[in-house]
């Protein structure tokens, strides 16, 4: 690339590696520490998981019942169930990190969501009351692994459905 | 065997999930960290960075009505503050065009979430000991994107100038804005 010849390289000094100190890593002690106030956090997780799923189903109703709205809540679902995604996994529920990571995903392929839409979002919902409910942590054993089946087939039949309406 | 100190380092963190927040507050307390100020809006977190000077940055992508995307793309500017302060930015995107786009904005590592002690640590770690060069051409002013392909190419074969640096907050600001 002729840009290549216009590059300044800069190389700022390691000061963060000065404060430091020698060593790659902090005390293998302080990790065992840091690891059992996250697992302490858990109890805490499992109650403000079921606010976040009510929230979701507020958002949800609001987003079905109120189509001059509708793009502001579709926004509002995708950001709690991003965050949700992105929260689960930390406290040993990885299955709510993978059906809130499907449904955001949905969400953000969906421009415009009709009913056969709003099925898919709610049966993610469903999914995660589950999972919340009975407190699923881990893999979910037989149930986790037939929610997220199940979900996935959801998913697919709606894309298939949306790919000949793109390709035409 | 010698291990990191990391009560010495300040480090703002910038997410709009107060749980998200809160677990990293946790985590970054619990492996040392005393100096740590946390915000969850883009907006407060550039004014804290224009008042005082921090070693790292954690941010997380999805906020409104800045996301961490703008806000890094803000301060990997000429008038930015902080030009070269290491970004750490967190994200459920799990997509590598998301990567791509987060490296262009200006981050200089990505940590997918959920977070871990350990995810978080090691990319610490990894901030600390393999620092990447700044690139300034006409389109980019950030790390460099290009450590992991030159890993795999070889050596960097850029015609390039190296700017012996910069250590001091009014020196960065000079310096980024040539």
């Amino acid at each position: 690339m002729s840009d290549d010849k216009d590059v300044q390289v800069i190389r700022v000094p390691n000061t963060l590696k000065k404060k430091v100190g020698k060593g790659r890593g902090v005390k293998p002690e302080m990790l065992e520490e840091a690891q059992r106030k996250v697992d302490a956090m858990k109890p805490e997780y499992e109650t403000w998981s079921g606010a976040d799923l009510t929230r979701l189903y507020e958002i949800y109703e609001k987003a079905l019942s109120d189509p001059g709205q509708r793009d502001h809540h579709m926004t509002d679902l995708f950001e709690k169930a991003h965050n949700m995604r992105g929260d689960g996994g930390s406290y040993e529920y990885p299955l709510v990190t993978q059906i809130a990571g499907s449904l955001s995903s949905f969400i953000e392929d969906t421009e415009k969501p009709d009913p056969k839409d709003f099925e898919v979002i709610k049966a993610h919902l469903d999914a995660l009351a589950v999972v919340i409910g009975q407190k699923m942590s881990g893999d979910g054993g037989a149930i986790g692994k037939v929610l997220v089946k199940e979900l996935e087939t959801v998913v697919k039949t709606v894309e298939e459905r949306r790919k000949p309406r793109s390709g035409g | 065997m010698h291990f990191y100190d990391l009560s010495k380092i300040s480090v703002i963190l910038v997410d709009d999930n107060h749980h998200a927040l809160e677990l990293v507050k946790t985590i970054l307390r619990s492996i040392g960290v005393q100096h740590i100020d946390a915000f969850d809006n883009a907006e407060s977190a550039y004014e804290a960075l224009t008042r005082a000077e921090y070693d790292v940055m954690i941010v997380d992508w999805v906020m409104r009505p800045v996301d961490g995307l703008q806000l890094v793309s803000r301060l990997r500017k000429v008038d930015s503050p902080c030009p070269f302060v290491p970004i750490l930015m967190l994200t459920g995107y799990t997509q590598e065009i998301r990567v791509m786009r987060a490296r262009d904005a200006g981050v200089t590592e990505v940590l997918k979430k959920p977070v871990s002690v350990l995810s978080l640590h090691n990319r610490l770690v990894s901030i600390i000991e393999h620092p990447r060069p700044f690139i300034r051409n006409k389109t980019f002013f950030g790390p460099d994107r290009r450590r992991r392909e030159e890993e795999r190419r070889g050596p960097d074969r850029r015609s390039s100038e190296t700017v012996e640096p910069v250590e001091h907050t009014a020196d960065r600001r000079e310096s980024a804005g040539e």
